[in-house]
């Protein structure tokens, strides 16, 4: 019996491709909206929640580059490096700063990456260690020595155990555990990434960041006031060096806030009324189906079938529309939570589509019907 | 059901229309004019004579030169404009008026909120703006003069209308003078004006889902037309057995579907003016139903078939 009835589905689908096919069609075209709405939601839900698991000081500010960008891109050769560079000392000298800069380390002809911190970083992004310990606070704002302590994220932590040397040169003092997250302030492109691949050494005195021409941190400079920060534009100014806008991490929520909710609104409109009218062409379709083929459906009631298989026989189209439009768009986005909601939009647009075509059975039978068209 | 369905759909139809209406928007180089020319320049802004904003500001001064500079930042862009045709508001301060995403970047300086941008303080007079789709702030600035920062590139439009020409040629030549390795490429404004450039990498994102979405409206509109006329068909039956022709048929119905969509009210009324609507409501009426089964029963042999049958 179930063997033919989905004999007999497939058959009233195939009779009705054109319309299937548009419908789903729609319906992937909707999911895909909905889609980008998720990622957009979900890309806020992560970014504002890590920022509030960070705790990041009241009268701290991220500079935001007013680089100007042409056809070619901006021209960055040594000169500039070593302009932004000596713009980071000046910071250093005239501000607290805190955060990270990067530099790198040779090695058998591969480059590593190391990122050097101030002393409050690993209180600002909540560090825990899993081995060993984080930085003392005699270990920042010292001289160079031969084996400057360096702290490893956990993606190290079946290479390298407490004391042993890191590139020949650095001594482990800690391996973070797993999971552990960062961010650098940059407004509403602002993302968390993993600490997990990161090697961290403390900061040196600002002699030695010149002498060793590394980047001092400046990813956050405390201020009082944000005016009180103009005076770095007038330096970078001065040295003909482009300038800097300042946000602080509260400022940074805000703006994620504005923008996401900018970019929601309009997605949920386009995502409603593109479902709003698919319902309304399977509403249309299954109440044509059912009129058309209203005498078939009798015989096939009347040979046997019960009234859930003709109900399930009308609302198939609708199912396997829906289902083939969450498979399709979930394939597209890979994701459980945006799959979910794929469903839960697919379940509610269904049987939505459905119940006109069950209340006017309901209301009046098959037979009654026949009797009426005749 | 149905006028729920075009209400949405004239609905969306606009809403799609604004999309991309304000997907094509250029902004402020949309209102420049036909004879406006873009010069790109290109320096090494770490040599000794490469130009600052300054003296590029000297030169457009010189020149009493109108347009706007294109910048293009991380992530936002925008226009510098200058009008050095003007000399009543030299010594205004140059002002600003930004996107609400730009907000949270402004400083209070002198109690005014202040942005900062190619080396200057600009003022912000006013957080709400409609530049087009490349204008997140638009700068206004009489004098360039307060800014020391050596660009590498810029993009200049020269919009001097019929002097157009020979100001971007003494431009050109004034530019090289200052800085002869600086490298000069003159442009059609339409490279960038989006008067000729609709299916930019940009916009064709945007153009094909509104494409897209509204082939999906024609197709569903076709779908319920289809439903509608299906709906109709013992109708349209009716009215030709009454002596309707094609085009009546075809007629009437365009009428009543417009009719239907606006108003069910409008559309009885119109069933009362209608000639063959009398014939064909007396056709599908009750009384002549009835008449009919009765008359089928009584003398058609299917159903003499049928009622023996029955009886069997």
């Amino acid at each position: 019996m179930n063997k033919q009835l989905i004999k007999i589905i497939l058959f009233d689908i195939k009779s009705n491709l054109l319309s299937c096919l548009l419908l789903t069609f729609q319906m992937i075209v909707a999911f895909f909206v909905i889609g980008n709405l998720c990622s957009i939601t979900a890309y806020k839900t992560v970014t504002v929640n890590a920022l509030d698991g960070f705790d990041f000081p009241k009268n701290c500010y991220s500079p935001s580059s007013t680089d100007i960008y042409t056809d070619g891109g901006i021209v960055v050769d040594y000169d500039d490096i070593e302009k932004e560079r000596n713009l980071s000392y000046y910071i250093a000298e005239n501000y607290k700063t805190e955060g990270r800069s990067e530099f790198y380390e040779e090695k058998d002809g591969t480059e590593y990456t190391l990122s050097v911190i101030t002393e409050h970083y690993f209180d600002i992004f909540g560090f825990e260690v899993s081995k060993g310990r984080l930085f003392q606070n005699t270990e920042y704002g010292k001289e160079l020595s031969d084996n400057p302590p360096v702290v490893l994220g956990s993606d190290f932590e079946n290479d390298y155990n407490i004391g042993d040397l890191y590139l020949d040169k650095y001594e482990v003092v800690g391996i973070l555990k797993s999971g552990m997250k960062t961010t650098f302030l940059k407004g509403d492109k602002s993302s968390v990434v993993s600490a997990d691949n990161k090697v961290f050494t403390p900061v040196m005195s600002i002699e030695s960041m010149k002498a060793q021409g590394i980047d001092y941190p400046t990813s956050l400079i405390y201020a009082d006031d944000k005016s009180d920060l103009a005076a770095i534009n007038d330096y970078a100014a001065e040295n003909g060096m482009n300038t800097y806008n300042f946000i602080s991490a509260d400022e940074t929520r805000q703006l994620i806030d504005l923008v996401s909710t900018k970019a929601d609104i309009s997605l949920i409109v386009i995502s409603s009324i593109i479902i709003i009218l698919a319902v309304f062409s399977m509403i249309q379709s299954t109440l044509l189906y059912v009129r058309k083929n209203i005498r078939e459906l009798l015989i096939h009631l009347i040979c046997g079938a019960s009234q859930s298989d003709i109900l399930l026989r009308i609302s198939a189209e609708v199912l396997i529309i829906n289902l083939v439009g969450v498979v399709v768009s979930s394939l597209i986005f890979m994701s459980l939570r945006t799959t979910l909601v794929f469903m839960l939009t697919g379940i509610a647009t269904a049987v939505i589509a459905v119940v006109p075509v069950m209340v006017s059975i309901k209301r009046k039978p098959l037979i009654m019907q026949i009797k009426e068209e005749k | 059901m149905m006028i729920t369905f075009f209400a949405v759909t004239y609905f969306l139809c606009a809403f799609l229309i604004s999309m991309f209406l304000n997907s094509v928007s250029s902004g402020v180089a949309g209102r420049l004019s036909d004879n406006a020319e873009i010069i790109t320049v290109n320096q090494d802004n770490n040599s000794e004579s490469a130009l600052t904003y300054s003296d590029l500001g000297d030169i457009l001064s010189k020149h009493k030169a109108i347009g706007a500079i294109k910048l293009v930042i991380e992530y936002n862009s925008g226009y510098a404009l200058f009008d050095y045709e003007k000399t009543s508001s030299e010594n205004s301060a140059p002002t600003a008026v930004i996107k609400p995403e730009l907000e949270p970047y402004c400083m209070t300086i002198n109690g005014r909120k202040t942005i900062n941008f190619i080396g200057q303080n600009y003022t912000v007079s006013s957080i709400n703006i409609y530049g087009g789709k490349d204008s997140d702030f638009i700068l206004q600035s009489d004098k360039l003069s307060g800014s020391t920062v050596r660009f590498s590139g810029l993009t200049l439009i020269i919009d001097n209308k019929d002097k157009t020409p020979s100001v971007t040629e003494s431009i050109k030549s004034d530019i090289n003078e200052k800085n002869p390795d600086t490298n000069i490429r003159t442009d059609d404004i339409s490279k960038i004006s989006g008067k000729s450039n609709l299916f930019t990498s940009g916009n064709i994102v945007i153009i094909i889902a509104i494409l897209l979405i509204g082939l999906l409206i024609l197709m569903n509109s076709g779908v319920f037309t289809w439903s509608w006329i299906n709906s109709k068909r013992s109708e349209i039956m009716a009215r030709r057995i009454c002596g309707a022709d094609d085009a009546d048929i075809k007629k009437n119905d365009i009428h009543k579907f417009s009719y239907d969509l606006r108003s069910r009210h409008t559309y009885r009324l119109y069933c009362h003016t209608d000639p063959y609507s009398y014939s064909c409501r007396f056709l599908l009426s009750r009384q002549y139903q009835n008449f009919r089964r009765t008359y089928i029963r009584s003398v058609h042999p299917s159903y003499r078939r049928y009622n023996f049958l029955q009886s069997e």
